[in-house]
């Protein structure tokens, strides 16, 4: 019925996508991306450091167990509103990518003034993770299926899948062993104990500290099919936001003008 | 109207500009901030020494002392039985590196379990990483209750010609630079990331209209995009989307193929929590308790009523006074300490007991200083005063007795 509907009306759609207007120009669309990268930066950074925060600060932190059960479902939640925004709107797949390129700005210019230049401590400590990868991965499927249930399904594993592999190429250096006060460590927990941070001490790290509850000791191929449970979740909480209080509002008053 | 916002928006920036370019460093660390009487109760510090307090960079400095919990654990922290500590040091930034720390001999890399009543000898060795002046202080933090600081000291770093580095050798024998390992392999495939999310962003948003394409999407049910009669997503679009997921997969599998041949036997984060060898017990040579408090805010007094027990067959002096980083010293103990954190006070009588003897004493303690640390609890939930005793004799043993009484202030 629908395609129907398209097929009949297409000449007519396709008029209306090619139409000049007099008013309305490019320098509105450059205006909505720009303004809007601040607005979706800082809310998928405020998302991810009301959830995730500190997995994201330091390498000490990107453990087996916690960082890809909890991250990807903290991360996902806007790019999945953006996602149905930008698609709702202008049927770009571009939400997810969107957010992951705001995001990664945000962060890496937070990492850089306020850990790098404030207090001195080093990049490789306290590096931002990235999403791009993850967000590409997740764009794609939408744009295949044009389904949020499919791209809920499967992009939410894309993302979790993405996310850790594009993630753990920078953090495999730091997974290496060495010895430092007699005790075999990894680098990551040397940086961890080495580059103090007063106010997080070590405790703190929510990390794998070994469990009876553990299936077959693969601690982190549990942790990822979790992450992409949760991350499920998240997408659709993100849905909500992106429909309901976002979308939905603005038709309201847009039909009340 | 537009000069006047735009007025506003600079004054805004340069208001920030000049607020973050005349930022100077925090020198204190909050300490005052928390309520006295938690300090009181929950650690007390002795025999703080810092090695030195003027290194260059890369040069050692290593922080020893005592820190006790004391049975006066706050009943509403960690549940009044703290269990698991973690020693560290407190300053503005990673100024100094952590290099080794032991507490009560072990090498104590990460946290360590404690418990109530326990006495921990520290030693941490800190390596200078940035010059300048900075305010370093020992701390214990305590799960589920904070960090608390012990008694501070300013440190003064110089520059060193090759600046700052920071060799570590790993377990396969190669030598890593730990200030800078690994940063180029970050920002190399960060960067690539960002290449490949910008060539995403920018084939849709520069070639293509953005706003104006509502219109059409407004009349398309959420499952359809229009196709190619449509014009919204083309084949051209779905061909140019599938190259760069197509890149994106084939970078992320060469690099985790790379870092699995790279990085060969990686370990998983470790968790090494230790519990401390207990201490050897010390000769118990006099105990003391405090029998009661009273501060007049008008003279500025802090009077701990007192009655110490000699136990041993020689003369024991009451020596000091230590609550939380601060420490009243008995002069005529001769004690030989200093540092911003020690203080005299007087005692009602010469201090000394004699042998088998039980004296009641009453320590005068200065509340000038107590007042300036925030630490006097008049006013606040719990008027109560505490800290440990130190108790000495002639052959050098000393006994710390925890003590801990309500506080009756003449007036609040």
């Amino acid at each position: 019925m629908a395609s129907s509907v398209i097929d009949v009306r297409a000449g007519e759609l396709r008029a209306l996508a090619n139409r000049e207007y007099r008013y309305i120009d490019r320098k509105w669309d450059l205006m909505f991306w720009v303004t809007a990268a601040f607005v979706v930066g800082a809310a998928a950074n405020i998302t991810m450091l009301l959830f995730a925060g500190d997995w994201d600060f330091w390498t000490d932190w990107k453990d087996r167990q916690w960082w890809m059960t909890i991250t990807p479902f903290a991360t996902i939640i806007i790019p999945s509103a953006l996602q149905y925004i930008q698609w709702r709107a202008w049927r770009f797949p571009t939400g997810a990518t969107y957010t992951a390129v705001c995001l990664f700005l945000c962060t890496w210019v937070g990492r850089l003034i306020q850990w790098k230049y404030f207090i001195n401590m080093p990049i490789n400590f306290v590096w931002s993770a990235t999403w791009i990868p993850a967000g590409i991965l997740m764009d794609f499927i939408l744009m295949q299926t044009r389904s949020f249930i499919l791209t809920s399904l499967v992009g939410a594993g894309a993302w979790t899948i993405g996310y850790w592999v594009a993630n753990y190429i920078m953090l495999a250096p730091f997974l290496q062993p060495t010895v430092f006060m007699g005790h075999t460590l990894t680098v990551a927990d040397v940086q961890g104990i080495t580059y103090i941070r007063a106010q997080t001490p070590e405790y703190l790290r929510v990390i794998e500290r070994g469990s009876l509850r553990t299936f077959l000791q693969e601690t982190q191929y549990v942790s990822l099919a979790f992450g992409t449970t949760l991350a499920v979740v998240g997408y659709w909480i993100g849905q909500f936001i992106g429909r309901y209080l976002s979308v939905w509002p603005i038709g309201r008053f847009l039909k009340q003008v | 109207m537009r000069r006047r916002v735009l007025s506003i928006l600079g004054a805004a920036f340069t208001a920030m500009a000049v607020v973050g370019l005349a930022a100077t460093t925090a020198s204190a660390h909050g300490e005052r901030a928390q309520e006295g009487f938690v300090r009181m109760e929950a650690v007390s510090w002795w025999d703080v020494q810092f090695s030195q307090t003027s290194v260059k960079q890369g040069d050692t400095m290593t922080i020893t002392g005592t820190a006790k919990i004391l049975e006066t654990w706050p009943s509403n922290m960690s549940g009044g039985s703290p269990s698991v500590c973690y020693f560290t040091v407190v300053e503005p930034g990673a100024r100094f590196v952590l290099i080794d720390r032991q507490i009560n001999g072990v090498e104590t890399p990460q946290s360590n379990f404690c418990h109530k009543g326990g006495v921990y000898n520290f030693s941490m060795t800190l390596r200078a990483r940035d010059s300048g002046q900075w305010h370093v202080h020992p701390a214990v933090a305590v799960e589920q209750s904070g960090t608390l600081i012990g008694p501070g000291q300013w440190v003064t770093t110089a520059d060193a010609p090759g600046g700052f580095s920071y060799p570590l050798q790993l377990l396969d024998g190669g030598s890593i630079d730990l200030e800078s390992y690994g940063t180029w392999l970050i920002l190399g495939f960060s960067g690539l990331t960002l290449v490949l999310g910008m060539w995403w962003m920018l084939y849709w948003t520069v070639p293509k209209r953005t706003v104006t394409r509502l219109a059409v999407a407004n009349y398309l049910p959420l499952n359809q995009d229009g196709g190619e009669a449509v014009g919204l997503i083309t084949r051209k679009d779905h061909r140019h989307m599938a190259i760069i997921t197509g890149v994106t997969i084939v970078i992320l599998g060469g690099g985790f193929l790379f870092q699995a041949l790279a990085f060969p036997g990686k370990l998983p984060l470790q968790t090494d929590w230790i519990t401390p060898p207990d201490l050897p017990a010390v000769t118990q040579i006099a105990k003391a308790e405090a029998t009661g408090a009273t501060y007049d805010p008008g003279t500025h007094l802090l009077t701990i009523d007192a009655k110490v027990q000699n136990l041993s067959k020689e003369p024991v002096t009451l020596a000091a006074f230590r609550t939380a980083y601060l420490a009243f010293v008995n002069v005529a103990a001769g004690l030989a300490e200093s540092g911003d954190y020690i203080h005299q006070m007087r005692l009602s009588t010469d201090g000394v007991v004699q042998p088998g003897q039980t004296a009641t004493v009453k320590l005068m303690v200065p509340g000038q200083v107590l007042e300036q640390e925030e630490m006097l609890p008049v006013g606040k939930a719990q008027l109560q005063v505490a800290g440990v005793i130190e108790l000495s004799d002639a052959a050098g043993n000393r006994n710390f007795s925890t003590v801990e009484t309500a506080l009756n202030p003449t007036r609040t």
